[in-house]
């Protein structure tokens, strides 16, 4: 299904409201679902709660089970088959709509559609630019290392730092000039 | 005995009486990353096997890093229940820690400034204080742990979306930061709601340490980050920076106001007050909180003599229940806690 608003990406997101009083449904992209909560519009249900213990946790607890339950609806019967359980460690998307949390790193591949929309409302943003865990490998991650230079580059002009831009864009030829890492496909 | 708990309460954190940054504001500052490994469930969705072999490795390896030598490993199952409290009130332990103690664990640096909590909500937290208002110097604290945890175990690491995380909430960077912040003037000014519902809104948590809304005692909130993707570590720490940053700016220019308008009225206060934990013989923690954070405010605007820095923070500790009990060495009924807590503070506070 193509997402109702922006007519462009896949819609993986059921955004429900109550409009006086009546049930307005849209299936919306993880982008435009993520605009939808910028743009003001009340999500139902969505709320980073606090500690109903009132303890001095500082964890943040937050709650995904209304947003899951009342905005991400599971698109029927034959939909839910579409997401079957994780292959390495066997959790399912339910558990996950109860618990809050995923059974195993894996489980990000099984349940990448709808957790592109809830990471695009909880982050508004769903690409990692902080740092990796080794010294990449020269080539081996390239086109994360590229993104995140190109997003770099952008900010530095922003800030008008062309000093920094300048190093950045060499960078950029760099990288790009060295090709695609050995055993991807383009 | 566990060697950490011998010469109690000696053992309290001493970098809290170091002060740092805005530290008339600001109590404390923590940052955490959340690391996993790459081969096993998250700990929520583990088998006690599984988290045994996880605790087991960590809890070699762990102590092994620079930051750790001279520090101790708790095995969380192996305490007394109020010791893991005591933990929890030093803010060490979260409360997940404390209540399902089977194959948890914690390693402390030797003055309490780092550790590391294993399988909390994910298998590795990485944790980092620093007094007062200090993001930077935190992030660069627990970045060092890291790199040297990366020498060590593969991290659950995605190109796209960055370190894997039991919560999606926490996914990417893994980073959480957080300080202990006191806002007394915004709170009676009538401006509390406002300025916190504008943190809100650029995506930060607000919450009261004790109480919400109208019922938030000693005026001490705990602000955190959110947003742990599509930002570097760095970005995050600075927007952290930058946002608390202009809170503390509006709380010292409230303090200053409330003060010219009423100087009287802010004297009597803050001399009731310290009357008050000079004399009582019964104390609640809640009824603690409100004079302790009415001294606070008082010393920060000169009212009061300067406090021994770092004194605040102490008794705000050692009032709670689990560390009164660790004192008396034995379980308090709640009118003794008020008793111990009352003289605690007669001792603390007694006039020169």
């Amino acid at each position: 299904m193509i997402c109702q608003r922006c007519g462009q990406r896949d819609a993986t997101v059921h955004l429900v409201e109550l409009v006086d009083g009546h049930r307005k449904s849209q299936w919306l992209c993880a982008v435009c679902a993520g605009r939808a909560s910028e743009d003001g519009e009340e999500i139902p249900g969505f709320r980073f709660g606090g500690n109903p213990e009132g303890g001095n946790s500082e964890e943040d607890d937050f709650s995904l089970a209304n947003f899951l339950g009342q905005v991400f609806e599971p698109q029927g019967e034959m939909e839910q088959t579409d997401l079957p359980a994780c292959r390495v460690c066997g959790y399912t998307l339910d558990q996950f709509r109860k618990t809050n949390l995923l059974g195993c790193p894996s489980c990000y591949e099984a349940f990448r559609g709808p957790l592109l929309a809830i990471l695009g409302h909880l982050h508004r943003h769903v690409s990692h630019l902080g740092k990796t865990p080794r010294p990449a490998v020269e080539g081996a991650n390239r086109p994360g290392v590229l993104l995140r230079t190109r997003v770099a580059l952008e900010k530095a002009i922003a800030a008008e730092d062309f000093e920094k831009a300048a190093r950045l864009r060499d960078e950029i030829q760099r990288l790009e000039s060295i090709g695609p890492p050995e055993g991807t496909s383009a | 005995m566990i060697p950490f708990f011998e010469n109690f309460p000696d053992r309290e954190a001493d970098w809290l009486d170091a002060g740092g940054p805005a530290s008339d504001i600001v109590v404390s500052t923590r940052v955490r990353l959340a690391r996993n490994l790459e081969t096993f469930p998250f700990p929520h969705h583990a088998s006690a096997v599984e988290l045994g072999t996880i605790f087991g490795d960590l809890a070699r390896r762990l102590p092994r890093f620079p930051e750790f030598s001279g520090g101790w490993l708790l095995d969380m199952d192996q305490l007394e229940p109020n010791m893991r409290r005591v933990l929890q009130e030093m803010n060490l332990a979260s409360p997940a820690l404390v209540k399902v103690p089977q194959h948890r664990g914690l390693v402390l640096s030797p003055r309490l400034d780092r550790a590391v909590m294993i399988n909390e909500k994910d298998h590795i937290h990485l944790v980092a204080f620093r007094a007062g208002f200090d993001p930077s110097g935190a992030l660069v604290d627990v970045l060092r742990i890291d790199s040297h945890l990366e020498q060590e175990v593969e991290p659950a690491f995605a190109e796209d979306l960055g370190y894997l995380t039991a919560s999606p909430a926490d996914v990417g960077t893994g980073l959480h930061v957080s300080s202990l912040i006191h806002l007394p003037g915004l709170v009676l000014a009538g401006e509390i709601d406002k300025v916190l519902n504008a943190l809100r809104q650029l995506q930060f948590s607000v919450r009261g340490l004790l109480g919400e809304g109208s019922t938030v005692r000693g005026a001490l909130f705990r602000i955190a980050n959110l947003v742990t993707l599509g930002k570097d570590e760095q970005e995050i720490a600075e927007d952290f920076q930058v946002h608390v940053g202009k809170i503390i700016i509006y709380e010292r220019s409230a303090r200053d106001q409330l003060y010219a308008r009423d100087p009287l009225g802010i004297e009597d206060m803050v001399h009731r007050s310290l009357a008050t934990v000079r004399q009582s013989r019964l104390i609640t923690a809640q009824e603690t909180f409100d004079h302790l954070s009415n001294i606070r405010l008082g010393a920060g605007l000169g009212v009061l003599e300067p406090l021994q820095p770092g004194i605040l923070n102490r008794v705000l500790m050692q009032q709670q229940a689990g560390h009164l009990e660790m004192a008396a060495g034995r379980p308090l009924a709640s009118r003794e806690k008020s008793a111990a807590r009352a003289a605690l503070l007669r001792e603390v506070f007694a006039a020169e």
